[in-house]
């Protein structure tokens, strides 16, 4: 039997009449980079805080290596956790920050020194020059290392990383986050990470759980996530995505823009034809293919984004930038039954 | 300039005026001489000022212990709960202190516990709690929820938490709370007087005594600007303290 690092049993909790997680199970393997994905509002800061013990469920069990820990306090629960607003102590320098977790535990003085050091060093940042800074004189970077390496050197079982990059300007937080996979790399701890950024959950994640109001959409790799989103709104929370309703009728499929071919049914009669804007084909030969007027072009670098009015319909599509179109130019539209998802309308 | 010179004149007719001449007597107007100072540091008074200190020190520390939890538990409240408590905490300077210092005469004699060292306790933290608890509450508002969790999630119980992380991030409320209320504790006279009788005597009820009962006013003027020497005295230790605390 696998013994999981962390899981989450019909996990339930309510704020007043306000339901923020209903029936939550969640299996997060060891040594995994499993990232909970979601707006705000969604419930992915709850789930995170119950991990960490800080908040309570309702009903169900949180475990921790099979082992039940739904009513152990934080401080006992070996885990590591860097905050959204990073929750450094102001009144200590940077090395009594790190330190903290190993004077808590009583470590001797020489051993605390020693991993201070392997840990400033491990996030990448020279002891010799941080160690006796204020917190307040880092920048917001170099906050966020001390954040991680505070929460790494009790070697938790699991850290728990709550949207950390949030605060952080765009170019920094790109680089962050690769930081953060080369210190996951490093020290093979699990980590749950809380994001409501697609984009950082689809490069830094082994497995992503997107959560929408209080319940998981769907678990699973950034490759199932993206090309075979198995809701609505997970088709549309992760990338870009063209939704077409279509419904059956005598055997055949008839959607909002004309008959179309679809590779298998999957039994209910309304539906939703998906298709990502990159697999939209233009002028080229195409299972269903649909003449189509280019509305908009809007000019990525690399691609260009193309909006297209079919009959009374729009498709965004996505073609290299090498290809020339103009606006008001009529092209013909089309995909692959294989390229389609068909999901519940 | 020129609207702000009737309250200069005010505070210089009430009170810079009348404290020169406390002074002046201090140092034995109309000669000079010290030996006023000398005597308020007689054996005899020894015990008054004991008993200020003892009842100072009790009443800061009550109200310490007191506030701290209240000053918290307002801190964490969402805004429109904490002004309607911070309000509640304020309330009773709306009315007289004298009033309600009669008021409590009236409930500690029910208990049968007027002209007590318990009643002037009593009297003494109900008067100074608010001077205690909102300087605590301005430097546990500052101080993040998270940064409380962090401690946990760190392996700290919440008595380490308290000690590590709460009470030196909240020094600076401690000690501008423990000053606001020691301070003025120490020359205490009204409550002391009124709930302690002449039972509880402290360098307030001695001031009163040297002037009014004794006439001594050297004798009363030197312990005055003795007093006065170890308010400023505490202040000028907190400027210090506050500024090296960065608030």
């Amino acid at each position: 039997m696998v013994t999981y690092a962390v899981e989450l049993e019909n996990v339930s909790k309510h704020y007043g009449s306000y339901e923020v997680l209903k029936d939550i199970t969640l299996r997060i393997r060891k040594g995994e980079f499993f990232s909970i994905l979601g707006p705000s509002g969604s419930g992915k800061t709850t789930i995170i805080k119950i991990i960490a013990g800080l908040v309570s469920p309702d009903r169900g069990c949180v475990k921790f290596n099979g082992e039940d820990c739904t009513n152990k306090p934080p401080y006992k629960r070996n885990i590591g956790m860097v905050f959204q607003d990073l929750a450094l102590f102001p009144h200590l320098n940077v090395y009594e920050n790190v330190a903290y977790g190993l004077r808590i535990r009583k470590v001797d003085e020489g051993e605390i020194r020693e991993k201070v050091f392997k840990y400033l060093e491990l996030v990448n940042l020279d002891p010799k020059i941080y160690a006796k800074r204020r917190i307040n004189q880092l920048s917001g970077g170099q906050q966020q290392r001390v954040a991680i390496a505070r929460a790494l050197i009790t070697e938790p079982s699991v850290l728990l990383l709550d949207e950390p990059l949030g605060a952080l300007d765009f170019k920094v937080r790109q680089h962050m986050a690769m930081e953060l996979k080369r210190i996951q790399k490093t020290v093979e701890t699990t980590f749950i990470y809380v994001t409501h950024d697609q984009s950082e959950a689809l490069t830094l994640s082994d497995r992503i759980a997107v959560i929408n109001s209080g319940k998981i959409e769907q678990i699973g790799t950034p490759q199932e996530i993206y090309e075979k989103p198995a809701t609505k709104f997970v088709a549309s929370f992760i990338g870009e995505m063209n939704f077409i309703s279509a419904r059956v009728e005598n055997g055949e499929v008839f959607s909002e823009i004309g008959r179309v071919r679809v590779k298998k049914l999957n039994g209910s009669r309304e539906f939703l034809i998906s298709i990502r804007p990159e697999k939209v084909r233009i002028n080229d030969s195409a299972e269903n293919s649909f003449e189509a007027v280019v509305e908009e072009v809007n000019y990525l670098g690399s691609h260009l984004l193309l909006k297209l009015r079919v009959g009374n319909a729009y498709l965004k599509a996505l073609t290299p930038s090498s290809v020339r179109i103009k606006e008001a130019e009529k092209v013909v539209a089309g995909w692959n039954s294989e390229d389609a998802i068909l999901l519940e309308a | 300039m020129k609207l702000s010179l009737p309250a200069i004149a005010y505070l210089a007719v009430f009170f810079y005026l009348p404290f020169a001449i406390v002074v002046a007597y201090g140092f034995g107007y109309p000669e000079f001489t010290l030996k006023h100072f000398f005597e308020i540091f007689n054996p005899i008074y020894a015990q008054f000022f004991l008993n200020s200190f003892i009842i100072a020190a009790i009443t800061t520390l009550l109200c310490l212990l007191i506030a701290y939890p209240v000053a918290y538990y307002i801190a964490v409240k969402s805004k429109k709960w904490k002004n309607t408590l911070l309000i509640l905490i304020i309330l009773p300077f709306w009315i007289s202190f004298l009033l309600r210092t009669y008021a409590l005469m009236a409930i500690l004699s029910k208990f049968d516990l007027l002209f007590t060292f318990t009643a002037v306790i009593i009297g003494m933290v109900y008067d100074y709690l608010p001077f205690m608890i909102l300087p605590l509450y301005a430097s546990l508002e500052k101080l993040k929820v998270s940064v409380i969790e962090a401690s946990y999630t760190l392996g700290a119980k919440p008595l380490e938490t308290f000690y590590k992380v709460m009470v030196p991030l909240s020094k600076p409320g401690m000690v501008a709370g423990c000053l606001l209320v020691f301070v003025p504790a120490l020359g205490e006279f009204v409550v002391p007087t009124m709930l302690g009788g002449v039972s509880i005597t402290t360098l307030g009820t001695l001031t009163w005594d040297l002037f009014i009962k004794y006439h001594n006013w050297w004798r009363g003027s030197a312990l005055s600007v003795f007093y006065m020497i170890i308010v400023v005295a505490a202040i000028l230790y907190y400027i210090k303290r506050v500024g090296r605390l960065e608030i």
